[in-house]
């Protein structure tokens, strides 16, 4: 799974934000905020990747247990999957 | 084909309709360039033939098209009778760009000559895009010679803003353009444009001003201005500045320029407002006094 092409991420007066650009502002005209630990995963999102490699990269960058970083990372490809940014 | 100067930049153009635009590019022409920024040609015609091409994107109505030259080509045919009612073949920078329209293009009332005006507006804050420079959706006007942008989406009431100040200042205030000024940073400077695409008034003027202040309005019982915080700022500034479903570029090219926007501090406020002489007197102390919610 990755996250569909079409945004530009960039920082913009210390906020992490994902603009949508081309076809993707057809179906989202919004802006996507991102904590750090999103803009992490996003990243690593970019190219076709699994959960367990998420896991696995989020266990070495971050101090945080198992439980807590496979929540994390649950939540945030559910918020993925609900706004259709995600091609799995 | 004449070359009108437009934000620094020199266009050739081949207008289809040429009385009209003789009239609306006046302001703007100068002597004929032979190395000009942006070459652009207008042809209504009869029929409508789409070219060989490798398929980008299709959608509904819409196609886009890559040819064999490299160039781009975006069509649109009619639900009815599945002509192509206008067709922009184009270099991906937009340097050279041809819009075919058919002579019986009639959509919500708006013939040739409308669409002209547009697709050439939008070719235009394409290749100013292209080249680092943005045009801002929205009424602009100049204060004693500061440009403010007042941004919205249409039918908010920006041109009936603008149109309060220049009630309430008179001759110092000065209108830039009631719809698509262009804003260009020059050695860490923001400055705002006329162009001569102005949407449904022919209110813009060929100046050039220091950029002030960008306010995004919207309607309300009370007048009111605050600073608008930086995430809302890049929302409405990316839903006001370019950035085509057919051109990945030049939304990446939008972001640089939302950046830079915000590198070089440029004032982004947040104005509530009602259509009333206070409505301009709570926005000018708000942008030119500082006094903000």
């Amino acid at each position: 799974m990755k996250i569909k092409d079409g945004f530009i991420k960039t920082e913009i007066a210390d906020k992490i934000v994902a603009i949508p650009v081309g076809a993707n502002t057809v179906d989202f005209s919004g802006v996507v905020v991102l904590n750090e630990t999103a803009a992490f995963l996003w990243d690593l999102m970019q190219t076709d990747t699994d959960k367990q490699a998420l896991l696995k990269a989020v266990l070495s960058e971050y101090e945080t247990d198992e439980e807590s970083a496979l929540s994390d990372i649950d939540a945030f490809l559910q918020n993925l999957r609900d706004k259709d940014f995600l091609c799995e | 084909m004449r070359t009108i100067c437009v934000a620094g930049l020199y266009i050739n153009i081949k207008s289809a309709d040429e009385a009209f635009f003789s009239s609306r590019f006046k302001d703007y022409e100068c002597e004929f360039s032979q190395n000009p920024d942006m070459t652009m040609k207008t042809e209504v015609l009869n029929h409508i033939t789409a070219p060989e091409g490798e398929i980008c994107f299709q959608q509904n109505r819409v196609c886009l098209l890559k040819l064999p030259n490299g160039r781009f080509c975006r069509y649109l045919k009619c639900t009815k009778t599945n002509e192509i009612v206008f067709m922009i073949t184009y270099t991906a920078d937009y340097s050279n760009v041809l819009i075919e329209i058919l002579d019986t293009l009639c959509i919500d009332g708006l013939g040739p000559t409308n669409y002209e005006y547009m697709y050439t507006g939008f070719m235009f804050a394409n290749r100013l895009t292209v080249l680092g420079g943005t045009v801002l959706h929205g009424s602009s006007i100049a204060l004693d010679g500061e440009g403010i942008v007042f941004s919205a989406n249409s039918g908010t009431g920006k041109s009936t803003h603008t149109n309060l100040w220049r009630q309430h200042f008179g001759e110092r205030a000065e209108i830039i353009n009631d719809d698509k000024p262009a804003i260009k940073i020059e050695k860490g400077k923001a400055f705002v444009y006329g162009t001569p695409w102005s949407g449904k008034t022919s209110l813009n003027n060929n100046v050039k001003h220091p950029l002030k202040a960008v306010v995004f309005l919207s309607r309300g019982e009370q007048n009111k201005i605050k600073t608008m915080d930086a995430l809302n700022a890049v929302l409405n500034l990316s839903r006001q500045l370019p950035n085509p479903f057919y051109d990945s570029e030049i939304g990446t090219k939008t972001v640089d320029f939302i950046k830079k926007l915000y590198e070089i501090n440029t004032p982004v406020y947040d104005l509530e407002c009602n259509i009333s002489d206070n409505a301009v007197e709570v926005s000018y102390n708000g942008i030119f006094k500082g006094e903000l919610l």
